[in-house]
């Protein structure tokens, strides 16, 4: 923390997300600007959620965003 | 309906669970699509310090509108929607300033309150978002995630033509580096441990990747950046060591710092 202080850089928190966040994602996602395909790694129907989580913990690093179908 | 609960850490069972309906005020979505994220994960290994159990978990996730309760204008059945999972109190200093999203009571579905983990879910329409009509289910799903990058990327001071640092690159890492990139950076590096997470990275369109578990922080500053060094960081590892090297890096007396997320939270 001294150089925080020394090199006068500010820390800022943030924390999850306000309404209007979630309607400027869903229009950059519309327009092409944020990118989602490459994100999903793979899809498990409701009925195999916890394999879901067994995947994830199989994968380690080797995954990203895992999606329950329903 | 179907309705999956976590009974306890590593355990789901399956409920047959009444319709709800939606009530004044109210939109009633089929769920299509849930996304895993990190939160859920400690959630099932037990290790989320704010989640009892049973929970019905699920947090980001998108729905088709299957009805709408009494005073609903606008909606109409058939639309694709997400919505945001926060319950918030509405009394306390940061809600009646419009800060909701600090709220000091805040609940969020999925952990202290229950999620859409099941075939259909009521949600208030002030919390409802209608998507475009061109996004899949997938992307609705991603709205959540995408929305952490949003609003983290707004908290900093105009990033115009700025050197920014991303440290991580999960789901949360990417999303702020590409909107790191919408608000127009002039050049962004993106680190993680994991070569197949930076990959993915590269196939979104963030070029420059270092590995730091190969490459230093400084090392890799100098050769994207060269001498022009960054001016801002956001910290998306939840690693001390990682925001250490930021602020050890990052160029002296600039508006905006690193950020920092709350690994523990909710994201």
């Amino acid at each position: 923390m001294a150089v925080v202080g020394e090199h006068e850089i500010s820390l800022i928190g943030t924390l999850m997300y306000k309404h209007e966040d979630y309607v400027e994602a869903a229009q950059m996602i519309a327009e092409g600007k944020i990118i989602t395909e490459p994100l999903v790694s793979k899809h498990f129907p409701l009925e195999q959620y916890l394999e879901a989580y067994k995947y994830i913990e199989a994968q380690g690093d080797k995954t990203m965003k895992v999606m329950i179908d329903l | 309906m179907r309705q999956a609960v976590m009974t306890e850490p590593g355990k789901i069972e399956f409920n047959e669970a009444a319709d709800p309906s939606p009530g004044k005020g109210e939109v009633l979505l089929r769920i299509k699509r849930i996304g895993v994220c990190g939160s859920d994960i400690h959630v099932y290994h037990g290790k989320h310090p704010f989640t009892p159990y049973p929970v019905v978990q699920g947090h980001e996730y998108s729905g088709v509108v299957e009805s709408v309760g009494e005073g609903v204008e606008g909606v109409k059945a058939g639309t694709l929607a997400t919505a945001r999972p926060q319950l918030t109190c509405g009394k306390c200093g940061p809600c009646k300033r419009g800060d909701y999203h600090v709220c000091e009571e805040l609940r969020v579905q999925g952990f202290q309150a229950p999620g859409c983990a099941q075939d259909l879910f009521v949600v208030p329409k002030e919390r409802l978002v209608v998507l475009p009509e061109s996004l899949t289910p997938e992307q609705g799903a991603l709205v959540e995630p995408a929305a952490v990058g949003a609003h983290s990327t707004s908290r900093a001071s105009d990033l115009t033509g700025k050197n920014a640092v991303v440290l991580g690159a999960g789901t949360i890492g990417n999303m702020v580096a590409q909107f790191v990139r919408c608000r127009g950076a002039k050049e962004i590096l993106i680190t993680d441990l994991s070569d197949y997470r930076l990959d993915i990275a590269k196939q979104c369109g963030i070029e420059n990747t270092s590995n730091a578990g190969k490459e230093s922080l400084a090392d890799a500053v100098k050769r994207v950046f060269g001498d022009e060094g960054f001016q801002v960081a956001f910290e998306a590892a939840g690693a001390e060591a990682t925001m250490s090297a930021a602020i050890a890096g990052i160029e002296r007396r600039r508006d905006s710092g690193s950020r920092r997320f709350r690994r523990k939270a909710p994201d």
